[in-house]
Order: C-alpha cells, then sequence, then structure tokens
C-alpha cells in the first residue's frame, strides 16, 4: 500500500514536470524553434484521444463484451485512410481562414454566423461534460483505489464521502492546470505549442504504462498469451469474450461504432484542436496518418489479455472490471508499478481535460460571450483600448465553469455509468458536428439555414435518447417517458424512436440523430436561398486549393483608413502583433502604408481574418465593419458615426496644434535671434567697459612712471606721493583684473569650485579679519553675531569669503568713520544658513537698488565721490552665491542704512558640482 | 488535383474500403468460431492482423506517393 | 606783448590722472587748474578762464561732451581750447568729440612727452 503523501508528491512532481515541458515548448515556440515541429509529435499529440477512457475503459468493456472494444479504435484508422484528405482540406481551410475552433469553423462557413457559432459552442459543452466527468471519475477511483490499496474488495459503486471529495479536488486541480496552461496570453492563432508537448509526451507515458501493465500481467502474472487465453476457454463465461458471441450489439452495432468513431477522432472538439489547429505542417498528415493508427495498435494489443487475467483473478465482480489496469499490480504487490501505471492513467485523463477545455473555453468565448457582449451598445466594447484582458478572463471562466460542469456530472450521473457508455454519448453529440463541415467543405448549395435546422435537431434528438434518459435514470426526473414515450406517445420513446427497436441505445441514437441532421441540412438548404456572404464563404471553403489570395476581395464595399485599421487590431491583438501585421502585409505588397491612406479591400480582409484568429470570424466582423464605413451592421451605424465625426474633429485639431507649433517656433526663433544679437551687444558693451575700467589705473600708472623717470630729482614727499599713488593704482588694476577673470570664468563655467563642508563661523571670522585693517583705518566698527551651534554647509571657503569680504568692504565704504558700525550675523533658516551684512551709512537710493548687482554697476556716493570699485564685486558676488544655490539681495533705507542678505543651503549644493 | 494526388487519394478510398469490409461483420463472422490458433483466439488474430495490414498499407501508399508539394 | 603764464584747466574724475596732468603741466611751466567733474569744470572755467581744457570723456554725470559743447557754446570761451582725453580704439569716441569743437584729442594711457608738446603747440598757435 502507497501512502497517501508519496503519491501526492509522485502525481505533483508529475504535473510539474508537465508543466515544465509545456513551457518550455511555449518558449522555443516564441524563439521561433518550435519542438514540436515534426510527424511524431504531431501524431502523439493525435493520440490525445485515448482518454482514460481507453486506458481503463477498454479493459472494463473488453471484460464485459469481449472484442467490442475494437471499433473505436478501427474507426480512427480507416479515417486516416479515407479521410486523410477531408482532414487536409479542413486543415487547409482552417489555416487560410485562420479558424481556431470547431464553433468558428462551422460559423464561418455559413456566412460567418455568430448565431451558428453560439449553438455549436452551446452543443459542445452540453455533449463533452460526460466525457470529462468520465475523467474525472477514472482520476478519482484510480486514486482511491491506490490509495486504499488493501480494501479493494470495495466496490467503486458504493458512493463514499471520500470519493466525491476526491474527484472535487481532481477538478479543481484540472481547472488550475489548464488555466496555467492555456491561457497565459491570447494568441491569434491560438497555437499552443507547450501544451501539444505535453501531451505528447503524456501519451508516450500512457502508451509505455499500459504495455508495461499488459506485459506485466500476461508474462508475469501468466505465462503468456497462450497461457491466458488457454485458462480463459476454460470458462465459458470468458471464452464467450474471444469469439463474437461476446458481443451484445451485433452487426449494426459494431457498424455504427466504427463509424461513430471515424466522426469522432477529427470533430471531437478537443481532436479539432489537436489535428486541425495545433498542426504545424500539413506534411505532417501524410505520416501521422499510419502513425496513428500505429499507436492505437500497440496500445490495443494487450487489453483482451489483462482483461481476461482481470477477470481470472477477480472472478466475482469484487472488483470493478474498469479498475482492472490498476488492480492487478495492486494485488500482486507491485507498487511502483502500479504507481506507474496510475500515472499512466492520470497522463490520459489530464491529456483530454487540458485539451478539451482549452478547445471548449475558446469556444465560449469567441463564439458565444464575445458576439452578444459585442451587441450590447452599453460596453461599447469595440471602443475600447485592449480587449485582450477580457478575452483571458471569460475564458478563465469558462474553463472553471465547464469543470464544474463535468463534476456536477459525475456526482449526479457518473457513478451509474460504465466508463465506455459515457463516452459514447459524448461521441454521438461530437459526430452532429460532421454534416454541416463534410457537407459544408465539398457542396457550396449548403446554407446557413439547412446547417441551422440540421444542427438543432440533431441535438435535439440526441439530447432526447441519450442525454435525458441518463439524467431520469439517475433520478433527476420521471423515467416514464423512457417506457411510455414522450407525452405518452409511443412512436417517441428515447429508445426505440418511431418504432425503430432491436438496436443498442448507441447506435439508435446515432441512426436518427445523423439522419434527420442530415435531412434538414440537405432539404432546408435546397429550398432557400443564401445571402452573398454564405456564397462567398462557401466558395472559400470548397475551393480552398484554386485560391492564392484566399479570402474574399470585394466584400468590404466601405472603406477605412489605415491608421484606423491599425488602431483596431491593436485593441484585439495588441500593439506589437499589430504592428507586425502591418508591416508584413506592405513589405508583401512592396508598399508604404501610410497612416491616412486608404485600406484597400485586401489589407481589410487580411486584418479581419487575423482579427478572427482571435475572437472568431462572426466577431471579427462585426468589430471591421463597425470601423469600415460603408457596409455596416445596423447596430454600429451610431458607433461608426461617431467614430468618423472624432476621427475628423481629431485630425482637424492635429493639424490646427501642428500649424501652431509651427508658429511658435518660428516665434521662438526670431527671439533667440533677437536676444543673440542683444547678447552680442553686451559683449561688445562689456568688452569696452573693462577695457575703459584697465584703462584708467594703466593711465595714471604710466603717466606717473614717466613723470618719476623723467624728473629725478624730485622732491621726496612728491616722490613718495606718486608711488604711493603708483601703488594703489597697481592694486586696483590687478583687483580689475581678477575681477573680470572671476566674472568670466563663472558665467563660462570655468570656474573651478572646491565644494567641502566647513563650518560657516569660520569663514565669517576669516573674512572678519581680513578686513580688519581697513576697519581700523577708517574708525568704523565690524561687529559679528554668530550662532552657538556650529553652522555646517558644503560650500568653496574661498569664493564664500570673497563674497563676505565684498560685502563688509562694501559696507565699510558707505560708513561713516567714527559712527560706522558694520554688523556680519550668521542665522540658521531651517534647510538654510543666512548671512546679513549691514551698515548704517547713507543707505542705496530706491532707483539704484534694484540695479546694484549689475555689471559694472557703481552706486554714487554723494560725499564719498567717485567710488573706488570696478562695480564687479557685488554681480561676482551674487553668481556665487546662486551657484551655491542660494540667493542674494539686499535692503536699504537712505540715511539709515542697508543689508544685504545672502543665504547658502544646508547641505550639498543643488547642481552637484562637487564633482568638478 | 493532379494525376499523382488523385491516384493517392484512389488507392486510399480503396483501401479504407476493403479494410471497412474486411473488419466487419459479414467477413468476421467467418473467424468467430472459438477456435485457438497457436494459443490465441482466432478472431483476435485475425482482427489484429487485419489491423497491422492495414497501417501498413497505409504508410506504404503515403510513402509511394510523395509529391513535390509534400515534403 | 605779455606772455602771461598760461592756465589750464584738468577736468576728470580720476585723482591719480589729475595728480600725473597737474605735476606735468605745472612743470611744463603752466596754471593748473582741476576738477573732479564736469559741472566743476564748467565752473573753473567761468571763473579761471583758462586757455587750454583737458577734457575726460568718461566722467559720470555730465561727461566731458556735454562739457565740451557747454563751452563752445558760449562765444566767450570760443578761443579755449579742448583737448580730449579718450580710450584707444573708439573712433566714434573721437569723431564726436571733433564734432562738438574740441581741437585735438589724446588716447588713454597716453605718453606724458606727447600730451606737454600738445599743449604746448596749441597753445602756442595763438
Amino acid at each position: 500500500m502507497l501512502r497517501d503523501w508519496i503519491i501526492l508528491v509522485v502525481v505533483f512532481s508529475y504535473l510539474g514536470l508537465l508543466f515544465a515541458i509545456a513551457y518550455y515548448g511555449d518558449k522555443r515556440a516564441d524563439e521561433g524553434r518550435s519542438i514540436i515541429s515534426n510527424p511524431y509529435i504531431y501524431a502523439l499529440s493525435i493520440a490525445v484521444y485515448c482518454t482514460a477512457w481507453t486506458f481503463y475503459g477498454s479493459v472494463g468493456r473488453a471484460a464485459s463484451t469481449g472484442i467490442e472494444f475494437l471499433p473505436i479504435y478501427f474507426g480512427p484508422t480507416l479515417m486516416m485512410a479515407i479521410g486523410w484528405m477531408v482532414l487536409r482540406k479542413i486543415v487547409r481551410i482552417a489555416k487560410v481562414q485562420r479558424i481556431t475552433t470547431i464553433a468558428d469553423f462551422i460559423g464561418s462557413r455559413y456566412g460567418k454566423s455568430s448565431l451558428l457559432g453560439g449553438l455549436v459552442s452551446i452543443i459542445a459543452v452540453v455533449g463533452i461534460m460526460p466525457y470529462i466527468a468520465l475523467q474525472l471519475k477514472a482520476v478519482s477511483t484510480s486514486f482511491n483505489i491506490l490509495h486504499l490499496s488493501s480494501e479493494l474488495g470495495i466496490s467503486s459503486g458504493q458512493a463514499q464521502p471520500v470519493f466525491g471529495d476526491t474527484a472535487l479536488y481532481v477538478a479543481l486541480m484540472m481547472a488550475a492546470f489548464t488555466i496555467l496552461f492555456g491561457t497565459r496570453h491570447i494568441d491569434a492563432s491560438e497555437r499552443h505549442e507547450g501544451m501539444v508537448a505535453a501531451i505528447a509526451f503524456e501519451s508516450l507515458v500512457k502508451l509505455l504504462a499500459f504495455l508495461a501493465v499488459g506485459i506485466f500481467v500476461t508474462y508475469s502474472m501468466y505465462s503468456g498469451p497462450a497461457d491466458v487465453f488457454s485458462q480463459a476457454a476454460q470458462n465459458p463465461d470468458l471464452a464467450r469474450l474471444m469469439t463474437l458471441d461476446g458481443t451484445t450489439s451485433g452487426g449494426t452495432g459494431w457498424l455504427f461504432l466504427t463509424m461513430l468513431a471515424m466522426l469522432a477522432i477529427v470533430f471531437l472538439p478537443r481532436q479539432f484542436q489537436v489535428a486541425v489547429v495545433e498542426n504545424v505542417d500539413e506534411d505532417h498528415l501524410r505520416k501521422a496518418a499510419w502513425l496513428f493508427p500505429l499507436y492505437l495498435f500497440i496500445i490495443n494489443l494487450f487489453v483482451l489479455p489483462v482483461a481476461i487475467g482481470g477477470l481470472l483473478r477477480f472472478p466475482n465482480g469484487a472488483v470493478d472490471t474498469d479498475a482492472f489496469v490498476l488492480a492487478l499490480p495492486i494485488i500482486a504487490q507491485h507498487d511502483l508499478l502500479a504507481m506507474f501505471v496510475f500515472l499512466g492513467g492520470l497522463s490520459a485523463a489530464t491529456g483530454m481535460v487540458i485539451v478539451e477545455t482549452i478547445a471548449l473555453s475558446t469556444m465560449v468565448s469567441n463564439d458565444l460571450v464575445m458576439p452578444v457582449l459585442l451587441r450590447i451598445k452599453a460596453l461599447a466594447l469595440p471602443s475600447r483600448d485592449d480587449l485582450s484582458g477580457l478575452l483571458l478572463a471569460i475564458r478563465r471562466g469558462a474553463i472553471i465553469f465547464i469543470l464544474f460542469m463535468g463534476y456536477i456530472y459525475f456526482r449526479t450521473i457518473g457513478e451509474s455509468y460504465a466508463l465506455v457508455t459515457i463516452g459514447l454519448v459524448s461521441f454521438a453529440a461530437a459526430a452532429q458536428f460532421a454534416p454541416p463541415i463534410l457537407l459544408g467543405i465539398y457542396w457550396r448549395g449548403a446554407s446557413r439555414a439547412g446547417a441551422l435546422s440540421g444542427l438543432t435537431v440533431g441535438f435535439l434528438i440526441w439530447a432526447f435518447t441519450l442525454l435525458l434518459p441518463a439524467l431520469a435514470k439517475s433520478g433527476w426526473f420521471s423515467t416514464d417517458f423512457i417506457d411510455f414515450g414522450l407525452f405518452g406517445i409511443d412512436l417517441l420513446k428515447p429508445y426505440s424512436l418511431f418504432g425503430l427497436s432491436g438496436f443498442d441505445t448507441i447506435s439508435h441514437s446515432v441512426f436518427w440523430s445523423l439522419l434527420l441532421n442530415i435531412a434538414c441540412l440537405t432539404g432546408v438548404s435546397l429550398f432557400s436561398r443564401q445571402s452573398a456572404i454564405e456564397r462567398v464563404q462557401a466558395t472559400v471553403f470548397v475551393d480552398v486549393y484554386r485560391q492564392t489570395i484566399s479570402g474574399t476581395t470585394d466584400l468590404w464595399r466601405g472603406t477605412a483608413t489605415v491608421s484606423e485599421l491599425h488602431v483596431l487590431c491593436s485593441r484585439f491583438l495588441g500593439t506589437a502583433r499589430a504592428e507586425q501585421i502591418f508591416s508584413a502585409y506592405a513589405q508583401e505588397r512592396s508598399i508604404q502604408l501610410y497612416d491616412n491612406l486608404q485600406a484597400d479591400p485586401i489589407l481589410i480582409n487580411r486584418v479581419e481574418r487575423e482579427l478572427a484568429g482571435a475572437i472568431g470570424s462572426a466577431s471579427a466582423r462585426v468589430v471591421v465593419s463597425s470601423t469600415v464605413k460603408g457596409e455596416a451592421l445596423s447596430l454600429e451605424n451610431v458607433m461608426e458615426i461617431l467614430d468618423e465625426t472624432s476621427q475628423v474633429v481629431e485630425y482637424s485639431h492635429r493639424l490646427e496644434e501642428k500649424s501652431a507649433e509651427l508658429e511658435a517656433a518660428t516665434e521662438e526663433l526670431r527671439e533667440a535671434n533677437r536676444r543673440l544679437k542683444e547678447l552680442d551687444q553686451l559683449k561688445d558693451d562689456f568688452v569696452f567697459t573693462v577695457s575703459h575700467e584697465l584703462r584708467t589705473p594703466l593711465t595714471s600708472i604710466r603717466a606717473l612712471c614717466e613723470i618719476l623717470y623723467d624728473n629725478p630729482d624730485l622732491e621726496l614727499a612728491e616722490r613718495q606721493e606718486f608711488l604711493g599713488t603708483m601703488v594703489k593704482e597697481t592694486e586696483r588694476l590687478t583687483r580689475l583684473v581678477n575681477e573680470v577673470l572671476d566674472l568670466a570664468r563663472i558665467e563660462s563655467g570655468r570656474m573651478e569650485w572646491r565644494m567641502e563642508s566647513l563650518d560657516l563661523r569660520e569663514l565669517v571670522k576669516d573674512a572678519a579679519s581680513a578686513v580688519a585693517q581697513l576697519f581700523k583705518e577708517r574708525d568704523i566698527r565690524l561687529q559679528q553675531d554668530l550662532p552657538s551651534q556650529p553652522a555646517i554647509a558644503a560650500v568653496d571657503r574661498d569664493r564664500v569669503i570673497q563674497v563676505l569680504i565684498n560685502l563688509i568692504s562694501n559696507a565699510n565704504k558707505f560708513s561713516e568713520p567714527g559712527s560706522g558700525t558694520v554688523k556680519v550675523s550668521l542665522q540658521n533658516a531651517g534647510s538654510a544658513y543666512r548671512f546679513d551684512v549691514t551698515d548704517n551709512g547713507s543707505g542705496i537710493p530706491p532707483h539704484e537698488l534694484p540695479h546694484i548687482f549689475e555689471k559694472f554697476h557703481q552706486v554714487h556716493d554723494p560725499v564719498q565721490g567717485r567710488p573706488k570699485g570696478s562695480g564687479l564685486g557685488l554681480a561676482i558676488s551674487q553668481r556665487i552665491i546662486e551657484h551655491h544655490g542660494g540667493k542674494i539681495e539686499a535692503r536699504s533705507t537712505v540715511g539709515q542704512g542697508t543689508t544685504i542678505s545672502f543665504s547658502v543651503p544646508a547641505g550639498r549644493p543643488k547642481d552637484g558640482s562637487e564633482a568638478q | 488535383m493532379k494525376i499523382g494526388e488523385s491516384r493517392r487519394s484512389e488507392k486510399l478510398v480503396a483501401l479504407a474500403m476493403a479494410a471497412a469490409v474486411a473488419l466487419n461483420y459479414p467477413i468476421l463472422h467467418l473467424f468467430g468460431g472459438s477456435s485457438l490458433v497457436l494459443g490465441m483466439p482466432l478472431l483476435y488474430l485475425y482482427l489484429f492482423l487485419v489491423w497491422a495490414v492495414v497501417i501498413a498499407c497505409i504508410s506504404w501508399v503515403m510513402r509511394r506517393h510523395k509529391l513535390e508539394h509534400d515534403r | 606783448m605779455t606772455t602771461a603764464v598760461k592756465k589750464i584747466l584738468i577736468v576728470d574724475d580720476e585723482p591719480s590722472i589729475v595728480l600725473s596732468l597737474e605735476f606735468l603741466m605745472k612743470k611744463a611751466g603752466y596754471d593748473v587748474v582741476t576738477a573732479t567733474d564736469g559741472n566743476e569744470g564748467l565752473e573753473r572755467m567761468a571763473s579761471e578762464r583758462p586757455e587750454l581744457v583737458i577734457l575726460d570723456v568718461n566722467m559720470p554725470g555730465c561727461n566731458g561732451y556735454e562739457v565740451c559743447q557747454a563751452i563752445r557754446d558760449n562765444p566767450e570761451w570760443k578761443d579755449t581750447r579742448i583737448v580730449m582725453l579718450t580710450a584707444k580704439g573708439r573712433d566714434v569716441e573721437r569723431e564726436k568729440g571733433m564734432a562738438m569743437g574740441a581741437d585735438s584729442y589724446v588716447t588713454k594711457p597716453f605718453a606724458t612727452k606727447e600730451v606737454v608738446a600738445l599743449c604746448e603747440q596749441l597753445l602756442n598757435n595763438g
């Protein structure tokens, strides 16, 4: 007996492995290096046909009806031979028309009818529900057997509480798995390479697992097939199974079963998905035509021996025949083999569920939900920006819903029936799709009305003859109608409709449903008229091999611009894919696609087809018609008019904007020109002023020099006076040159700033001591008002001292000797430090105050006469402070004094000039 | 359809029809007895044998009639 | 003919230039009066009646041109010689000064000998 947790660990590891394979497959596909592009993988993926039904149910069926399990596999073999060309045509049509589900195929063929697409989706979901329930049943049963392997005596027919729970968990797990696998993004081609890789792998696992158990039973539990059969021959019951006597449905049953299987291999949604939609290369069909039957051959070799072996081993019905495959290894104490077999069954079940639910959910979202939503004007879907999120959400919801329905079905009905019976019910449902498709691709006359009526009738009969009786028998409602016919009418008995009796239920149902389906299809088609689009689509489908540029070229009589189509594409497919489509088209036709170009009908069709891949052809038509002005469905007229109007308005807005922009640009140019001229002028002025300022001291120096030179016997006092003047003038000249250079350097950005974290109080003290002499000479007091805490900021030491000296000396100049006081204060002002230099001198007149920081501006003190500065000091100070990220300003009252304040940010300077 | 293709299709159809006959009841009845050949039930043997032959034939037809546009 | 000592008026706002010019002119034997701005210069004109005026062009307030014009406007001073002190390289200044009625000009920085020679020439040519 295997412990629970071991089983769970193995299961989850296996699922993890599958997911990894799928992930890898998708990744390779995105890179363009597909790993599934070979016929062997293709054939293995088609082998998803063998579900848990094959794995467990074949043995079960063989144990009761002998070789009657075989027609289900003969059918596909025959189909590959004879139907291979049909399949090829279907694949070709699907590729050309970008058809991604069976509902879309049918809907598209009959005039892109969303009604038909919706109907097919409903039939598919209802019909496949039993099949999914079957898988759930198989997995939960096998899990329980594994889990309670010591109590094999308990037949699975008894309802156990643990049963239901297991199935629910299985359903949830499968839902999660499927969502992870198949709904990671919306791919317009609906291809899921990763999924295909994973199920191909699963097909391999289930084949090997079944072979393993087959070989084990035949050669290990017994001594070879001969042994098995000879033992069976001794028991008349068992011997029966080896001949035709074992069969219960007779010749017609056999025939119908074969036929049904032939149809199922193509028209089950999951088969359509893997064989048609996921097909990478048409040529793979050639090899798959015999590879797949070979697979079926191998996997069925040991069915009968295992069945007989099981019957021999568990003679009294102690173990459900469906469980033989698992029970035999367990009873023989081969836990490892049992685990392997369980994994094989799990593979078979999960493979089916994943592919089937993905196919169904795509149908539900594209062909059932989206068309409805698109028609609800309130949602205004075609004008929303990104719908892929919505599509994905609908798909995920559908997956959960489908699995939930499957679970419900299992709980209510599943336990009463053998696996095979349940499965065949689904086969019969899928078979209803065969007439509209098969006739549709060969007969242009098949009309939409015909298909609608045929499908409806076929579905109703199927439901009446198979689904309802099963529900009734499980207690949902009275079984009277089974025994006495509908409304008591004898001819309407579900198992012998119109008096046809003597057939097994499946054959009976298939006969009537298909007969009436075909009859309605052909009859109504012959007497109904096709619309234009129906005729076009019919030709497109039937003549698919004859067309090079497939698709209708003159259906769209309307017009649309390239950019409108582009926007539409992006909304549903994303901007990247839309871009791809358009550039590929432009390349193909060797043309350029300008935004406002009229899109030619071929492009419109291309767009429509691409959209069809993502949202179904009917919805695609609706959406394109709302953009293409002209042939449009009435519902979209208003939207379209609004759209058009807003487009026109937008366009003219854009035009206006552009011309406004142009004007603005021209104006800017003019302005810039003007400023350049101004600057040029300023430069000239600057140069002139500087040269003048330089000349003045030079003049006196030269003159005095010459005088001293020419008059060697000058009086000492006079000589000293002259020399002193010269010295002062030299100093003045030097100062001026320095200032000009400073200014030039700061303004051209070539100044080297050395920022360091300093205590600003030190700087004030240093500046004060530098000018101390000056103050002493003129008998003016200098006061310092500094904070008690250190004032740390990042500053350039020399420059800030320069500023302080400049301000203090200015203050000095404007102060009265004797009574003058200059105060320097430093304050912490939150995020900055503020310096104030205050004097009680004559003040600056209001008309000059705004100009004092200008270059060469000198304040004229009527008392002092000509100022001695160059007029550059304040300009330089201002620039220094601004470079630190601070501000400098002046306040003054004439007669009372002036205060010049500047601030320095605490911390780092704004322009990050530390790097310099 | 070109000549080769129709040839191929013809053969396949013929094959399928033959198989359908061989694998269905009237003929099956011939082997319906309960005799054991080599220890295996006759019917069982027959069915699987025919099946194998059909598969082989399909494979042969596909290979034989590989056309230009196939790969 | 009485060779009266000629008087020269120096009008310049730069003290050091005034200093040097004053020395030069005194050395050359002239009387010197000075003014440090245009208005003062005109006052001196009226009160001292110099024979020659050395005028700095770039003065704040009442600049050299205005003084020059004022002198020339006054018929009493039509004989006064005017020498402009200009910065080099600004032809417009020179031309403007000459148009105003200046007799000559000197560019700064000047050679001392040249200024003296110029003044003597202007004064001796009556």
